[in-house]
């Protein structure tokens, strides 16, 4: 799973829209996963969302968004979790290993209802019968 | 000292205009009532925050006005700017910056005042007709559906078709997509429902000096004003099969002949048609020309009526009331609870363009700050009285009556539970249940 944060001065940029930076991250390799940055100077809103749908970004972690922007991300199948404010880092990290408890308490669950857990990929593990 | 610092506030939240101050570390240090107002952000909540988390201007990430201030010292002066309150719409504002200072001269912070500009824009909009679709309101799955296409579509520059009913907004898709276009020509309307066949040719078309008695010079035609733009075709599905002839021509050779004239003019013009008819069914009956339909269905458009996108109806009166309050210099500021239910319960046949008729009725009996409903056309309360009577559902009509008995028997017991129980024949908590259900109080 692949999640972006736009960003201002390390912080989390208080506009999606108007955002130059963006920090990507593949939530898969945990906390320590590498940062990538994505320079957004003067590209417009429409382009940006265009950029998150080819980069196959599944959840953008942003501050303030207007609602065009929110539902047109929706729409591409974006997870939008807005209105977030602070340091970038502190965000990412938090919300990379609230996923990865998440993540080990559905395999764990996963585990003990059943032996063969090996083919489990994250994105599919909904789609098993968890007990 | 502590007075006249209190005076200060007082005035600076008396004004009409947002003001907010910062100290060196960009925290908000004032915020005054109507800087709440137009950000959303109430001040105990915007004082201590970086001013770019609460302000949230195009500009806090690039080139702020304060800092820029700040830095030279010089003030900056009605600069327009947008900003996101926190309802996620964007408000056009304008900004005012300068230095604060201690006794000694030393910089302390900065000053930001700012002025709402949304009803000066909103008044522009409506007289240079600059839509994008930002100024589509839906919540409808069907319209976000086109919009997220729209600017695909807009640079596209193919020939579209928008069907949808009278009232939908098709002349709106249609500046929409022709403002987001590259396009750098007028965008030129054309009803072709309201003209006769000979004088829309010329409107069209124009005519040279000589063409006909009346014709004392030349004249262009629509095509002409449009070069390099849009021409949008309102209604194409009331034209004559001659005039459908001369159309597919123009949109096959993009060439044409004003009236009375021998030479061919080229023409660079994208055609946006619109119809509230099913062109389908036109061509089916042999009332459209078939080949004109293809060239005209490059890409399609389907608006849904009002009353399959009710969802849309509260943001619909919220944009004409601010419309309204703008055009006609009012302050009236939202609408009854029972108004706006009978808005919804209303299909509207006229679409939005009737629910926008009605908010106007309503501006002109409405003195006071909520449209009620009695402020509405008495032909809209008949239509949706009438529709109540035919409608009430058998469930509505038992819940009534029996909400009447309940009622009845608690005022004759004095309101006591236990002897209107026991009058009904039901236990006391089957009675408690039924009036939380109904919506009963005790009398």
């Amino acid at each position: 799973m692949k999640i972006a944060v736009p960003i201002f001065n390390n912080q989390v940029s208080p506009r999606f829209d108007s955002a130059r930076e963006l920090i990507i991250v593949d939530a898969e390799d945990g906390n320590s996963a590498e940062r990538k940055r994505i320079i957004t100077i003067d590209l417009p809103c429409s382009e940006k969302i265009q950029m998150l749908v080819e980069l196959k970004i599944n959840t953008l972690l942003c501050g303030g968004i207007d609602k065009m922007c929110e539902q047109s991300l929706k729409h591409y199948g974006i997870q939008v979790k807005s209105w977030l404010s602070g340091d970038a880092e502190t965000i990412l990290t938090n919300y990379l290993l609230n996923y990865e408890k998440f993540n080990k308490t559905k395999l764990k669950r996963y585990r003990m209802g059943s032996n063969d857990y090996k083919t489990i990929g994250n994105k599919s593990i909904t789609s098993f019968k968890i007990i | 000292m502590a007075k006249d610092q209190n005076n200060s506030e007082y005035i600076l939240n008396a004004i009409a205009d947002g003001v907010f101050t910062v100290d060196p570390e960009w925290n908000i240090t004032f915020f005054n009532n109507s800087a709440e107002i137009i950000t959303g952000t109430k001040k105990t909540e915007a004082i201590g925050r970086k001013c770019f988390e609460v302000f949230r201007a195009n500009i806090c990430q690039s080139t702020c006005a304060l800092r820029e201030t700040i830095k030279s010292g010089k003030k900056i002066i009605d600069l327009p700017v947008n900003i996101l309150n926190n309802k996620g719409q964007i408000i056009p504002i304008s900004v005012s910056t300068s230095v604060l200072r201690d006794k000694g001269g030393n910089i302390i912070g900065g000053a930001e005042t700012f002025r709402d500009l949304s009803i000066i824009e909103l008044l522009k909009k409506e007289l240079t007709s600059k839509y994008t679709y930002a100024d589509i309101i839906s919540k409808n799955h069907l319209i976000q559906d086109i919009i997220q296409i729209l600017p695909d579509i807009a640079k596209s520059g193919s020939t579209v078709l928008i069907e949808g009913p009278s009232g939908s907004g098709k002349e709106l898709f249609a500046k929409a997509i022709h403002n987001l276009s590259n396009r750098k020509g007028a965008l030129i309307a054309m009803n072709c429902g309201a003209l006769p066949d000979t004088l829309l040719e010329s409107e069209l078309f124009g005519y040279v000096k000589g063409a006909f008695s009346d014709a004392k010079q030349d004249k262009p035609g629509r095509f002409k004003l449009a070069e390099k733009g849009t021409i949008f075709f309102d209604e194409i599905g009331d034209i004559s099969q001659a005039l459908q002839l001369k159309l597919l021509r123009v949109l096959q050779e993009k060439e044409y002949e004003a009236l009375g004239s021998t030479t061919t003019s080229k023409t660079d013009v994208r055609v946006i048609a619109a119809t509230n008819k099913n062109l389908s069914d036109l061509v089916a009956k042999g009332d459209f020309r078939e080949d004109l339909f293809y060239r005209l269905n490059v890409v399609k458009l389907e608006l849904p009526p009002l009353s399959r996108r009710k969802e849309d109806i509260p943001f619909l009166v919220e944009h004409f009331i601010l419309k309204f309050n703008a055009l006609k210099g009012r302050n009236i500021r939202n609408i009854s609870g029972h108004a706006m239910d009978m808005l919804m319960e209303y299909d509207f046949p006229g679409n939005i363009r009737e629910l926008e008729n009605i908010i106007e009725y309503a501006f002109i009996l409405c003195f006071e700050k909520q449209i009620m409903s009695q402020h509405f056309p008495k032909e809209f309360l008949n239509n949706v009285k009438l529709k109540n009577t035919d409608e009430i559902p058998i469930n509505s009509i038992i819940h009534q009556s029996e909400a009447k008995t309940i009622l009845e028997i608690l005022q004759k017991y004095n309101g006591n539970r236990v002897k209107t129980a026991s009058h009904l024949g039901i236990d006391k908590t089957t009675l408690w249940r039924k009036m939380k259900k109904l919506g009963i109080t005790f009398p």
